[in-house]
């Protein structure tokens, strides 16, 4: 912190003082005078004397600039806030930080939390940069993030320096590891007692005896970087043969692995204690859709499935209601298909329900999908604590329409997949559904009809009972161009063309969170005729809190950094 | 409903109530003070200004993400907030240091009644966690002789810190 103008005046005492016995120094005095009488010893004299006055001026010049580096912001930040700072860069700069000034250095040294996670170009570490990482976070388990190396298409730690062995004990989370010749040598002869979470390349070598040897892996991600389909191929021979390891994963991630559902149906049998299992961008191996087998009873623990970006054949093998990946009740699924390249019919083959846009698999249970026109993601979000959202007593959807993933080139087609549609019918499974909330975002492109059309109608009274409450939001990111001649009182008609058949029983309230025109008010009320109960239009406009999707386990720790809550407490 | 703030150079600012329960301390003092003006002596009336700005601006911000711990690392600075934070030096730390004083937080965690450790995490993702940002880009990929010369700091180490530090910067030293 700044000094008090008294902390300063005690300081400038303090270096006065200091300055005075410097150039009293009566040692230093004695010295020179004997240095004239007694010949033998005079250099020996001077000598001493130099030696002794260049300590001591050293020693005032020292707290001089002490003194004036803590009149200057920076170098007197408080030292949470200088380590904070210093974690927002990478550990090189953490070292660079060091070499600054004296309160830099010790504020670093002494934050341990600062030097556990290692980003350096590893490849080039050398002996003392490891021992200093090791000495530096003291006991704290050590995150290390290696580089990714590709060599002769596969991924290879080559030039991994052996220095990095000797941090290996105190490792907690390795990433970007490469399974290769290195790898299975080093890691396999050096104990890694605290190694909980490890994120693979895969390349030619097999796994198995890796992870024989780790058996307090719980967190596990397999990778093949690039693309090259050809070597996704993945060996899943023998893993059988690293079962206690597997019986402790909690987390299982595949990356652009290639696989088969049946091989994945065996890897699940063999992780039962499975919480997360995130199979992102990965090809099937097979031509057609796997013959489902229930893997139910193995998931027991699954909380979050992911399949982003699969193929749709692989996809459309867990999304059959019995398929090999059948989810149990309170499990989050993830869910993104590139609709264009999904054949729109594959719900019906997977005797889904033909008419349905809205594919839920289990009962008021997991996740919903929209394929034909639209280009949406729909999520459902049970309430969390990320969601923030207050719970009332049973069970809240919250849907929300809005497009992803699209590639900015296919930005044309927008044209055609323009209308989402959120249809009651699809939600006739929810029996204990209390409150709907649809958050829609409409496209950003100039589009003659962004719109949203819901349907909800007396079929829903009927097979939601319990449902009093819903809410319709639009969350309006951009501003939306409207290249027809639409007036601008028109709005709310370009974004809301809904048919509420309303049922007295079911809907005591509605809100709708919009900028409705004063000259709309009337149409709008004719719409919700019937309405009893609450009818509030929020003319603010609503925050626009999109509900997430528990994240996902990182493991390339790139643009993060782990820092303990503790870190306030972090130095003495 | 607004309340008054004392600034350490005397000057009185009326703040909505709602704004200012985003900063954690005068929460904190609003409850014991009653009606009395809240004295703030760590912070002067520029840099208050500021700060009132920010939770002006960012009173309807959505509730930040959920943090587990695993923050992030990113320097990324949205357009207004750099604009905001594109002040001088002698500002940015006191904005740094008056936004760690005062606790900043999110207006959203009030209303919703979410803990206050909760809270305090996200106090980090305000004003001071801009301004640490700020100085984190600034830092970045400089050599140290050069953030001296930003900062108008000196080198103050002693000899033998001097040797140690010529070592590391050896180890290091990329290729």
């Amino acid at each position: 912190m700044i000094p008090t103008p008294e902390g300063r005046a005690a300081v400038a005492r303090d270096i006065a003082s200091l300055m005075e016995t410097v150039f009293s120094n009566m040692a230093s005095r004695e010295l020179i005078i004997q240095s004239a009488t007694n010949k033998q010893t005079s250099t020996q004299c001077l000598d001493a004397a130099n030696d002794a006055m260049a300590v001591a001026f050293g020693k005032l010049s020292a707290a001089m600039k002490r003194e004036r580096n803590a009149l200057i912001p920076a170098a007197a930040l408080p030292p949470e806030l200088l380590t904070r700072i210093f974690g927002l860069n990478d550990l090189r700069s953490t070292v660079v930080a060091t070499a600054v000034c004296h309160r830099w250095r010790v504020t670093a040294i002494s934050a341990s939390w600062l030097w556990t996670y290692v980003d350096l170009d590893t490849s080039n570490m050398s002996e003392g940069m490891a021992s200093l990482i090791c000495e530096r976070s003291r006991d704290m388990p050590i995150d290390l993030h290696l580089r990714l190396i590709i060599h002769r298409h596969w991924p290879s730690n080559s030039g991994l320096p052996i220095s990095l062995t000797g941090l290996l004990p105190r490792v907690r989370s390795i990433s970007n590891l490469a399974v290769d010749d290195w790898m299975l040598q080093y890691m396999g002869y050096t104990p890694t007692p605290r190694l909980e979470s490890c994120h693979l390349l895969l390349g030619g070598r097999p796994l198995h005896s890796f992870l024989k040897q780790h058996t307090c892996l719980s967190h596990l991600s397999l990778e093949f970087p690039g693309t090259q389909e050809t070597s996704g191929a993945f060996h899943i021979l023998r893993l059988s043969d690293a079962k206690d390891t597997l019986l402790g994963l909690r987390v299982l991630h595949l990356h652009n692995v290639r696989i088969s559902a049946s091989e994945l149906h065996m890897i699940v049998e063999l992780t039962p204690n499975i919480e997360e299992l995130a199979v992102n961008d990965c090809i099937s191996s097979e031509s057609d859709y796997h013959m489902p087998l229930d893997a139910s009873h193995c998931l027991r623990r699954l909380r979050v499935l992911s399949l982003l970006r699969c193929s749709a054949v692989f996809a459309a093998s867990f999304l059959h209601n019995q398929g090999p990946i059948k989810v149990r009740s309170n499990t989050h699924v993830q869910l993104g298909i590139d609709t264009y390249k999904t054949p729109s019919t594959w719900p019906l083959q997977r005797e889904a329900y033909p008419n349905t846009r809205l594919h839920i698999l289990e009962k008021g249970k997991v996740f919903f999908y929209e394929t034909d026109q639209s280009l949406t993601r729909i999520v459902y979000t049970k309430v969390s604590p990320i969601a923030s959202f207050p719970v009332v007593n049973g069970q809240l959807v919250r849907l929300v329409a809005f497009p992803e993933y699209i590639d900015p080139s296919t930005i044309e087609m927008l044209a055609i997949h323009r209308l989402v549609r959120v249809n009651s019918e699809s939600l006739y499974t929810l029996t204990h559904l209390k409150e709907l909330h649809i958050d829609f975002q409409p496209v950003s492109v100039n589009e003659p009809d962004p719109g949203l059309s819901i349907i909800l109608n007396h079929g829903l009274a009927a097979s939601c009972p319990q449902l009093h409450h819903i809410m319709i939001r639009f969350l309006k990111s951009h501003v939306h161009d409207v290249t027809q001649e639409q007036k601008p009182e028109d709005d709310l008609s370009v974004f809301l063309d809904a048919w509420l058949e309303l049922h007295r029983r079911v809907f005591p309230s509605v809100h709708i969170h919009d900028r409705i025109q004063p000259s709309r008010w009337n149409e709008y009320v004719d719409v919700f005729r019937g309405l009893t109960g609450e009818f509030i239009v929020d003319d603010r406009r609503p925050t626009c809190t999109l509900p997430k999707f528990p994240s996902l386990t990182q493991f390339i720790p790139d643009g993060s950094r782990r820092q303990p809550l503790s870190f306030r407490n972090d130095y003495v | 409903m607004s309340i008054t703030i004392v600034t350490s150079d005397n000057e009185q600012f009326c703040v909505e109530k709602l704004v200012a329960q985003r900063i954690a301390l005068i929460e904190d003092m609003v409850e014991n003070a009653g009606d009395r003006p809240i004295p703030l002596p760590n912070v002067t009336a520029s840099v208050l200004r500021k700060i009132l700005e920010y939770c002006e601006h960012h009173k309807n911000d959505p509730l930040p993400p959920y943090d587990d711990g695993s923050r992030s690392r990113t320097t990324h600075i949205s357009e207004w907030d750099q604009k905001f934070i594109t002040v001088d030096q002698e500002m940015l730390f006191e904005i740094i240091l008056a936004a760690n004083y005062l606790e900043m937080k999110p207006l959203l965690y009030v209303r919703l009644n979410v803990p206050r450790v909760q809270c305090l995490t996200a106090c980090n993702a305000v004003a001071g966690d801009i301004g640490c940002k700020t100085v984190a880009n600034m830092i970045k990929g400089k050599s140290p002789e050069e953030i001296r010369k930003l900062f108008n700091i000196v080198n103050n180490f002693t000899p033998e810190e001097e040797a140690q530090i010529r070592k590391e910067a050896e180890w290091a030293e990329d290729r």
